[in-house]
């Protein structure tokens, strides 16, 4: 799952990133509001989280500008700004969540799955498919009722083909979903994960579609 | 009511004045009026003396009558003033009658006299009015003398008829005034009540002012109370401009703080669930910015609160160059290593200021200038005097920005370009306060090299010739 982090402040940025990666998320970040709008109109991101002192001018023109063009991606305002109007102007613009800095990981980390639970319509954070079930909150994985391991990489693989099963994903969008911008892409990386997941789980589950990407087959083993 | 209220003090003064009036007419128609009746009865005196010198001429009384003619007074009881004249006027006389007294002498025998006049002590015997006094009571004589009969004729009349008269006169002229006084009182009270309703909106305006609620009173109000009004209204205007600077340095100062704050909690708790050493030394590296920022932050914070605070410098004559190479000699090495440094000091200008305080104000605007050059850049610094009054600083540097020159010395405010330049946008506005505290002034220019102009102009020292 990929989350568009907007914020200035380098130090903070960094240390967001960090976090967000620990949580199973592949966070982009850019710092200024011109670079938000390119990048949330060309790629895929499941979140926005956006600072609204930007250096470029106010971010609340930035949400409006994304609205206007049917980006529905949620947004999440994460500011120093406490006063009431601008929250308020920030959700009426259509911001779906406001948090004011100094913030607690534990409750921003809640922040993002529930933003991501609502955008994806469902109740609550297990995923269950295949034999499979996943928990989005602690990353707690079994298969068959025996409990799975998973590698960081592994578990955003799975989440990506859990949320979207049936679909076949192109293996560029499971890099740029796994590593980002800065992903390398001559590598085999995906390969060598999806390997190990299927030794993981069981072979089929996922089913190579050749040329095209990879798949995960919900209606595996019934 | 109060005692020291100007209500109080009206209502007094003009009660006293009224008092003071009505008796100072009282007194004044008394004495008129005893002057008059004075010449009344005097007159009436040598008339009736005159009269009974004429009846005793024409009609003298025989030298063989040894024992003198007594004329009977009639006796009527007093009975105050409880009768009208019209009854008092009764058959046989006047009840003033015992109040007039009179004797004839002819030679050394007292040849007729009046009932009342028994018991007088022998008359003077000269002509003209005399006062004698009988049982307590003063009497006004008049003595009269006819030589061809060697005829002395003494009349008299007690003198408190004449007081009497004179007090009826002058309480007949006070007295509707004086029952007047109480209602006029009233009315003098509900017209101070009404005059200085004005006072009392006013003040009622006042006491309800709260520090949320500090708009200007707008009553319309006597000529009087209108300069307390505009002054009242100024003052309102200056607390809720400086309530807005606290507000908006409070809302400020903690949304620049937030966000080093935020810095520190997130990399803690990054680094209490890191599992690998390359992001403990992230986290660690990140905190030690992070609180060096907010340290830094803090301290020109606590400073600007300072020099809120701070009323006068403590001005003493300072050497411009010296203060120029001091501050300079402050400045981080690396900053002083980072661009050519070109001074043209004038060595005899001498600043009239605040050692301490123009020091921090020179290193910051020094160190602004280095900071905001590109490496290898040129700052100039050039002193001259302006005038006979000001020391002029001129700090040029060359850069790659053009400044919004009119945000420059905003508290927070800082370049969209120069985010990444470490600093919280506190700097100048400390200057500038620190200048404007000197009476000095401080301007902001870009120049032709992209950078920026900075004139600082100061109060020259007093020379001592």
């Amino acid at each position: 799952m990929r989350i568009l982090l907007v914020e200035d402040d380098e130090l903070l940025a960094q240390g967001m990133i960090t976090r967000l990666k620990r949580m199973g998320y592949q966070p982009e970040h850019c710092t200024t509001g011109k670079q938000a709008m390119l990048a949330a109109k060309d790629n895929n991101f499941a979140l926005i989280i956006l600072d609204l002192g930007l250096p470029d001018g106010f971010a609340l023109e930035i949400i409006a500008q994304l609205r206007q063009a049917a980006i529905t991606i949620p947004i999440l305002v994460l500011t120093a700004q406490s006063q009431l109007e601008t929250k308020l102007a920030a959700l009426n613009s259509g911001a779906d969540d406001y948090l004011v800095k100094p913030i607690d990981v534990l409750e921003l980390e809640a922040r993002i799955r529930v933003l991501c639970r609502r955008q994806q319509q469902r109740t609550d954070d297990r995923l269950h498919l295949a034999g499979i079930s996943l928990n989005l909150q602690n990353h707690q994985c079994q298969f068959q009722q025996r409990d799975v391991t998973l590698t960081r990489r592994e578990f955003m693989l799975l989440k990506e083909f859990m949320l979207k099963p049936d679909r076949i994903l192109s293996r560029q969008q499971l890099e740029e979903l796994s590593y980002g911008w800065d992903g390398d892409n001559e590598s085999n990386a995906i390969e060598v994960h999806i390997h190990n997941l299927r030794k993981k789980l069981s072979a089929d589950v996922i089913k190579t579609v050749r040329g095209v990407g990879y798949m995960l087959v919900s209606q595996y083993g019934v | 009511m109060a005692f020291n209220s100007i209500k109080f003090y009206l209502l007094l003064g003009i009660n006293l004045l009224m008092l003071g009036t009505l008796s100072l007419n009282a007194w004044i128609a008394y004495h008129d009026a005893l002057h008059e009746l004075d010449e009344i009865y005097d007159a009436e005196l040598a008339r009736s003396a005159k009269l009974i010198s004429l009846l005793l001429s024409s009609n003298p009384i025989p030298q063989t009558n040894t024992e003198p003619l007594v004329i009977a007074v009639p006796h009527i009881t007093e009975m105050g003033e409880t009768l009208s004249a019209q009854q008092e006027r009764l058959l046989d006389g006047h009840k003033y009658e015992g109040k007039i007294a009179f004797q004839a002498q002819q030679g050394d025998k007292l040849i007729m006299l009046s009932e009342n006049a028994l018991q007088f002590p022998t008359p003077q015997r000269q002509a003209g009015y005399h006062e004698i006094t009988e049982h307590n009571t003063l009497w006004v004589t008049f003595s009269y003398f006819v030589p061809e009969q060697d005829l002395w004729i003494f009349t008299a009349q007690r003198e408190d008829i004449r007081e009497e008269l004179g007090a009826h006169i002058a309480q007949a002229q006070v007295r509707p005034i004086l029952f007047m006084m109480l209602p006029l009182s009233l009315l003098i009270y509900l017209v101070i009540r009404l005059v200085l309703r004005p006072l009392q909106l006013l003040q009622q305006q006042v006491a309800d002012k709260t520090p949320e609620q500090l708009h200007e009173i707008q009553l319309a109000l006597p000529l009087e109370l209108q300069p307390i009004q505009s002054a009242i209204n100024r003052l309102l205007q200056r607390i809720r401009r400086y309530l807005q600077q606290e507000k908006r340095f409070i809302a400020d100062a903690s949304h620049e703080l937030r966000t080093p704050l935020s810095i520190l909690q997130l990399h803690a708790q990054n680094l209490s669930s890191a599992s690998d050493p390359a992001e403990v030394t992230e986290a660690v590296n990140a905190i030690t910015e992070g609180s060096k920022r907010m340290s830094h932050l803090i301290n020109q914070l606590l400073s600007i609160a300072r020099l809120d605070h701070l009323q006068q410098p403590d001005c003493t004559a300072i050497p411009v160059s010296s203060l120029l190479h001091h501050s300079l000699s402050q400045l981080p090495m690396k900053l002083l290593d980072k661009v050519n440094w070109q001074l043209e000091l004038d060595d005899s200008c001498q600043i009239y200021g605040d050692d301490t305080l123009l020091q921090s104000v020179m290193r910051n605007v020094l160190d602004n200038a280095a900071k905001y050059s590109p490496t290898d850049g040129t700052v100039k610094v050039q002193t001259s005097r302006n005038n006979q009054q000001q020391i002029m600083i001129n700090i040029k540097n060359s850069g790659n920005t053009t400044a919004e020159t009119s945000r420059l010395g905003n508290r927070f405010y800082r370049h969209q370009q120069h985010q990444q330049i470490e600093g919280a946008g506190l700097g100048l506005s400390i200057v500038k306060h620190i200048i404007e505290l000197h009476s000095g002034s401080i301007s902001f220019s870009a120049n032709s090299q992209l950078g920026l102009d900075v004139l600082i102009l100061l109060p020259q020292a007093p020379q001592n010739d």
